[in-house]
């Protein structure tokens, strides 16, 4: 085996010893987070679907904020920060302008999310008043203690600096390198922390300047539609966030894999700069129900939503293309036969391949979502979870779990403890969560609501138009316990990782794109040019629904009235003049 | 003879329990026929079982051994 590892080439730990103490802590600290969400998500599964009960049902919402917490805030983005730190500083071959100052962002990330766990722990301990059952989507009128809104501003804060040290190093590299265009993991790096910095605009003003003072008795009541629209104005684009790592490692790392090359480096830029561009003014489509926005701005956040599934095809191809490459590299042949070249046997590229074959799935569940009509069908149903379980709880965790059984060597100089449990594993979690999304989707389409303990509540049955509802909660709950011993089996793959020799020479370079920087225009760099049409399209997107609100439920409102469907106000302008005019050729014909 | 890897009979059986047994839900949602669950699951055990052997024996196959490169990632 590591005769098979030895490629003679530096490591990123060779290289950059310090900087690979960072990803390192940065990626065990997503661990954790995953380890522990994955504890909660089990009981969650487990409870909802009557199968074994470990908690009172009043304890439920305390487990669901922890376990959508910790994995959709800590595990995704503390991977993030470690991937990119990593990215940022293999592109640029350079170290970071200064350890401290990369230390500092991770602790405070830390030093964030110790404050909202605890928060939200202790809603299991009665005798304390802190508490934090709001859920990951936290906003009004449920209150959280003043902990939990804190511990996110601080790890947010600590998301900023990070993006600031990526750029950072970016301008120190460019002063040295001016007539060279950005290495394409910097670029993804830096298109994704800027889209970042526009999105989290609405987060920071919905917890520093409504959900923190009124936590804190500063105001006795709050706009619940305004902080609830400023959260969603986050909430879609951190979708993205999640998922543009992912996207990174399928166009960077995934070809090499395969033992091919990238088919193009033009179209992953434009890709980045769709996501910049078009991630944020979509917010909306998730207040489809929300009484107090005008249709009008729903149908603008629909259309703005479908542009995005451009970029997402655009990666499938891409990615297949560069895929299809190394197959054909590997001696594959024929129209299809080539996918029999490919290296299944190692868990890095499978997990990232079934991750990409369910994100296929979760694309088409996502368009029901975005899809105003039809949205109201499946909303606030069972159906969405069981719809961001295969694009972030798929798409997004099986890639950075498969991407690190490839990353880890180059972190530590050892080998993996064992790839044929990495490959069980990612094959568990595949299977798992086919079980559990599909039991989820099919419950939804019966009406059977999210978020609670107790779907089926005393005296109410749910039709199931084939099967039966404890079926598919049978079907749930072995899912969810698959995806349960997958978890495991990864964290302690990696931990057992420790114990391997040391090993020297093990990196593996990145393959060249097969269509380089060369053959994309130089206007793809220009990320002031983006950034500041991205702003303009969020003020174009939001600066109207905003003014609304505030103009009719105040910035501390209680809330805000209705509006009509807006065909009634067309209608209330157009039967008035049609009147008139009725009259007038009345009077004119006898 | 055509050999299956280990690896790939366990990649190529766990996509294929999930096709068989999702195709139950679509039978059920877009052409109303309510198959019988145990049986349904016992047929997909079956197909993925069957399947896993024959790949394992060298029945069925998808190709010689794969290149030597293969473990080198």
């Amino acid at each position: 085996m590591s005769e098979q590892l030895e490629s003679g080439a530096p490591t990123f730990l060779d290289k950059f010893p310090d900087e690979a103490a960072v990803v390192r802590a940065a990626l065990w600290s997503s661990f954790i987070a995953l380890a522990l969400g994955a504890v909660f998500g089990l009981i969650q599964a487990l409870h909802r679907t009557d199968v074994l009960r470990l908690i009172d049902s009043t304890d439920y919402y305390t487990v669901l904020t922890a376990h959508g917490v910790l994995m959709v805030v800590s595990f995704t983005i503390f991977f993030l920060v470690g991937l990119f730190t990593w990215a940022t500083v293999r592109s640029f071959d350079r170290g970071v302008e200064s350890i401290r100052y990369t230390w500092t962002w991770y602790g405070l990330m830390v030093a964030g999310t110790l404050m909202a766990v605890v928060a939200i722990l202790g809603g299991f301990v009665p005798q304390t008043d802190i508490s934090a059952d709001v859920l990951f989507t936290f906003y009004a009128p449920m209150q959280a203690h003043p902990l939990f809104y804190g511990g996110l501003a601080i790890f947010v804060i600590g998301t900023w600096l990070a993006g600031a040290d990526y750029i950072w190093t970016w301008r120190a590299w460019a002063a040295e390198n001016p007539d060279e265009r950005i290495p394409l993991q910097g670029f993804m790096v830096l298109t994704t922390m800027l889209m970042w910095y526009v999105a989290t605009i609405g987060i920071a003003i919905a917890v520093v300047a409504f959900l923190l003072p009124w936590s804190l008795g500063l105001f006795d009541q709050i706009n619940p539609l305004l902080t609830r629209t400023l959260f969603w104005f986050w909430g879609h684009p951190v979708v993205y966030f999640w998922l543009m790592p992912a996207y990174l490692l399928w166009y960077t790392v995934l070809p090499t894999i395969a033992g091919g090359r990238l088919f193009s480096d033009p179209l992953g830029r434009v890709v980045f700069v769709l996501f910049l561009l078009l991630s944020t003014p979509v917010g909306i489509h998730h207040q489809y129900v929300d009484p107090g926005i005008a249709e009008g701005f729903k149908t603008i956040a629909m259309t703005n939503t479908m542009f995005l599934l451009l970029p997402s095809l655009l990666t499938a191809f891409t990615v297949v293309a560069s895929v299809e490459h190394g197959a054909r590299q590997r001696g594959g042949t024929g129209l299809l036969g080539w996918l029999r070249a490919l290296p299944w046997r190692n868990p890095a590229f499978t997990g990232m391949m079934l991750a990409g074959l369910m994100f296929a799935a979760g694309g088409f569940s996502g368009m029901i979502n975005a899809g105003m009509n039809i949205n109201y069908l499946v909303h606030n149903t069972i159906w969405v979870p069981g719809h961001f379980h295969l694009t972030v709880g798929t798409a997004v965790a099986l890639t950075l779990m498969a991407a690190t059984y490839w990353l880890w060597p180059q972190l530590t100089n050892r080998r993996l403890y064992s790839r044929p449990i990495g490959l069980a594993q990612v094959v568990i979690w595949f299977v798992g969560m086919g079980l559990m999304s599909n039991a989820m989707h099919v419950q939804g389409l019966f009406g059977i609501p999210r978020r609670t303990a107790e779907p089926q509540y005393e005296g109410f049955d749910f039709v199931a138009s084939f099967g039966s509802v404890s079926e598919l909660n049978l079907q749930l709950a072995i899912g969810g316990t698959l995806l349960f011993i997958s978890t495991m089996l990864f964290v302690t793959n990696i931990a057992l990782s420790a114990g391997t020799p040391k090993l020297s020479g093990i990196g593996q370079p990145l393959s060249e794109p097969l269509s380089t920087v060369d053959d994309s225009p130089e206007i793809l760099d220009n990320l002031k040019l983006w950034f500041g049409i991205a702003l303009v399209l969020v003020v174009l997107a939001y600066a109207l629904p905003l003014a609304s609100i505030i103009d009719r439920g105040g910035l501390l409102g209680p809330g805000v009235d209705p509006v009509p469907m807006i065909v009634e106000p067309v209608a209330a302008t157009i039967e008035p003049t049609l009147g008139r005019l009725a009259a007038a050729v009345g009077s004119v014909v006898p | 003879m055509r050999r299956t890897t280990q690896g790939g009979i366990l990649v190529g059986c766990g996509v294929l329990f999930v096709i068989v047994w999702e195709i139950r839900s679509a039978l059920g949602l877009l052409a109303g026929v309510d198959t019988n669950p145990q049986l349904y699951m016992l047929l997909t055990l079956a197909v993925v079982g069957l399947t896993a052997v024959a790949l394992a024996i060298g029945l069925i196959g998808l190709r010689p051994e794969p290149p030597a490169d293969e473990d080198a990632q």
